[in-house]
């Protein structure tokens, strides 16, 4: 029976949701993409600045081997993406970081390249590991086919016919990438490098500017293979379904560890979601406009889950159940009166008292779409300039050291650490092609000696348990004389003390984690959808499907494709 | 080879890790090779000569930072390893806009100021006593350039890389199966 919802709330109530709420494994691999996700804020300036996108080279043979390189000019300066084709062989084509050939590879050029910069990356950019760019170069990055589709979608275009929109929409994406490398990797330009550049201001923006730019490529080099396989009766494929296609990506554990070990960023990042909520819940009266918006966008949603597969059990589980909430949502909002002062913020409460954390996630994320207006500047907020150089305060009192440390590590402070289940994991690097992997500490041998400090719960326990053997009265600079192993989970601590969201209030290395909770959570705010767990530790997801392309992309159409706008299928 | 910031940064922690040295001063001392870097101090030079120093006299370094001894001393004692790290350890701590900083590693003087580390870059005093501060320098400034790249000759990369390669769990078939993606094809 659905439940009666108490609306006897004021304005006071309505703040952000709290750390303890939001920062739990399975809320974050509940999130879904928003206007603040990372691909949004960069078409948003795509198309405000009016950027001119060029096809600049396209030298690919009949084998659809060979070069071709895309630019965007800008105002005041030109990126190109740089793209080579392979051909390789099924044995070869592995999504895994130890792989070492893909159908494509690319980099993301600052400026125009010349005949000799192409040269040079030809003999660096299809090895990725293991070659070497330059400060020239921002981003590293490859693709590998969907073979199925890649195939079938050729097959039909070259015999004069558009492919069966249900095929596509199985699979969603012609290629997927398999690594986007930036930020210093292999040789390319630090972040900190171009960061003052305003159209980096926000995060991973040379990695989604990369993405986008590919996903122009993959279609030209479709229609390409096409042509080659029948010159005389190929035709293109319709402007509808190139936007249906997106550009997937295989996510592994690598990415997992980045959100542990950027503490900060990921407090800027939910802080700005939160932020965004909490502005929204507390317009008293928002305009009819934007409720009407946000009426429309939860109906297109729809679409989107109806196109959403999986064969996994845990999404299949997760899919189950958003798409009951869904329906009790929409039964609710149909006859919901928005007329009531702070209308959103009921909304909101009703979800969380009614709803699973996969459909509160969604409605967070529809909430947030009819309110450019208002929550669009955050995304100035989400990047940390900082990173990796925090100072410890070394004057801090031991009591007020502990007294913090209870307030925001309580959850960790009440774990058995005793309990090997409570301990069973280890995250750790393998030195083939530097894998990172997560293993049970008590069945592989040794792999403890290798362990990353990526269980910040455990480790807040073991220093918490040596700290309050001290005197208050005495200084943290005092006690890491004598505990220096404690000094990288005391500067994390005063990271979190003061960014609440700065921390993942789970235990990171139970028998019962779910790495893939912490892939969904970034791989939202990059701004995919469609998750698609391959296991516990993969993930599958498609980025920009129903995007304009860049020849169509303006300022109508920029922030208005992520719900479709009618069932695909 | 030329290394992005980034780059050298990982290189220094994982090495100093694979020394043994704790994560958190793994970070620290990271972060000083890198302020020395970018002023064209010798860096991996001086980062070797920590991989061969005792890790708990290089530890000792770190309290100047964490009790603000350069903010309120005038002078410490101390027997203090590989002082040089010192300039790092204090350049990255201080902020930005700070004033100028004077630090004598007993007869060297070196000047902090806006992230520059100014004085004899070839610097090889392996321990000091008496570490001096001074805020309020009448040197006049002259300004460096600093530098966006580290540059290591292979022998001197090859020698930090042994001791960031024990950091990494040796390759097995069990660990492969392990590996994110290794339960299916990726020809679908």
């Amino acid at each position: 029976m659905q439940k009666t919802f108490n609306n006897n709330l004021s304005l006071n109530e309505v703040g952000q949701r709290p750390a303890e709420k939001v920062m739990r494994l399975s809320r974050l691999g509940s999130f879904h993409q928003s206007r603040l996700s990372f691909l949004r804020i960069l078409l948003r300036r795509i198309s405000a600045e009016k950027w001119k996108f060029k096809r600049q080279v396209f030298d690919i043979s009949e084998d659809c081997s060979g070069t071709a390189v895309y630019t965007y000019l800008l105002p005041n300066r030109a990126y190109s993406l740089i793209a080579f084709a392979h051909k390789i062989s099924d044995d070869d084509r592995s999504d895994r970081v130890i792989a070492t050939k893909w159908d494509a590879t690319f980099t993301l050029f600052d400026g125009i390249p010349s005949k000799e910069d192409i040269e040079r990356l030809n003999n660096n950019v299809p090895n990725q590991e293991a070659g070497r760019v330059t400060e020239k170069e921002i981003t590293l990055s490859r693709a590998n086919k969907s073979v199925r589709l890649w195939d079938y979608v050729v097959d039909c275009l070259s015999k004069g016919r558009q492919p069966d929109i249900n095929e596509i929409e199985k699979v969603g994406y012609m290629m997927r990438t398999t690594a986007v490398y930036g930020s210093g990797k292999f040789g390319a330009i630090d972040y900190n490098e171009i960061a003052d550049r305003s159209e980096f201001k926000a995060p991973f923006q040379a990695e989604m500017l990369t993405v986008y730019m590919i996903r122009a490529f993959v279609i030209d080099l479709l229609q390409h293979a096409a042509k080659v396989k029948n010159p005389t009766e190929f035709v293109q494929l319709e402007p509808r379904l190139r936007e249906i296609l997106g550009v997937g990506n295989s996510t592994g554990l690598g990415m997992a560890p980045f959100l542990i070990n950027h503490p900060q960023l990921l407090n800027n990042w939910i802080s700005a979601k939160e932020t965004a909520l909490a502005r929204i819940r507390k317009l008293k009266t928002p305009k009819s406009k934007s409720i009407d918006l946000f009426k429309n966008y939860m109906l297109r949603s729809n679409y989107l889950i109806d196109s959403w597969h999986s064969e996994h059990e845990l999404q299949i589980a997760k899919l189950k159940d958003l798409r009951l909430d869904k329906a009790l949502l929409d039964k609710y909002v149909e006859k919901f009166n928005f007329s009531t002062p702070y209308p959103f913020n009921t909304l909101y409460r009703w979800a969380e008292e009614t709803l699973g954390e996969e459909a509160q996630e969604l409605l967070v994320s529809l909430i947030l779409e009819p309110f450019g207006e208002l929550v669009d500047d955050l995304s100035d907020q989400m990047s940390d300039k900082k990173q990796f150089s925090s100072k410890i305060k070394g004057s801090m009192l031991i009591g007020e050291f502990l007294k913090k440390t209870k307030q925001h590590y309580d959850y960790a402070l009440k774990i058995n650490w005793q309990n090997s289940k409570n301990n069973e994991l280890a995250w750790y690097i393998s030195e083939e092609k530097l894998e990172p992997r997560l293993g049970n500490r008590f069945k592989e041998d040794g792999i403890e000696f290798y362990e990353q400090p990526l269980q910040p719960g455990r480790d807040v326990a073991r220093m918490h348990f040596d700290l309050s053997k001290w005197e208050h009265s005495k200084s943290i600079a005092e006690f890491l004389m004598k505990y220096p192993e404690h000094r990288h989970i005391i500067r994390r601590c005063q990271i979190v003390f003061d960014n609440p969201y700065a921390e993942i209030k789970d235990n990171t290395i139970s028998s019962k984690v779910i790495p893939i909770d912490l892939l969904r959570a970034k791989l939202s705010f990059f701004g995919a959808f469609h998750f698609d767990p391959r296991s516990d530790r993969w993930v599958r997801i498609n980025m920009f499907k129903g995007a304009p392309l860049p020849q169509t992309l303006n300022e109508e159409n920029c922030d208005n494709w992520t719900y479709p706008k009618q069932k695909l299928n | 080879m030329n290394l992005s910031k980034n780059e050298f940064i990982s290189l220094c922690k994982r090495s100093l890790r694979g020394k043994g040295h704790h994560w958190g001063v793994c970070e620290d001392l990271s972060n000083a090779l890198l302020a020395l870097a970018i002023n064209q101090f010798p860096a991996q030079n001086i980062l070797l000569k920590v991989l061969n120093t005792e890790n708990s006299k290089i530890d000792r370094i770190l309290t100047i930072i964490d009790s603000q001894a350069y903010k309120i001393s005038d002078q410490i004692y101390g027997q203090f390893y590989n002082p040089i790290l010192i300039l790092g350890l204090v350049s990255v701590d201080r902020d930005f806009n700070e004033p100028p900083l004077k630090i004598s590693l007993e007869n060297e003087i070196f000047i902090l100021t806006n992230g520059l580390i100014i004085g004899d870059r070839s610097y090889l005093r392996k321990e000091v006593n008496t570490i001096s501060f001074s805020r309020n320098t009448k040197r006049k400034i002259t300004k460096q350039k600093t530098i966006k790249r580290v540059s290591i000759d292979d022998k001197t990369l090859k020698t930090i890389e042994t001791w960031s390669n024990m950091t990494y769990a040796p390759a097995t078939e069990a660990s492969r199966q392990l590996g994110a993606g290794s339960d299916g094809p990726d020809n679908d």
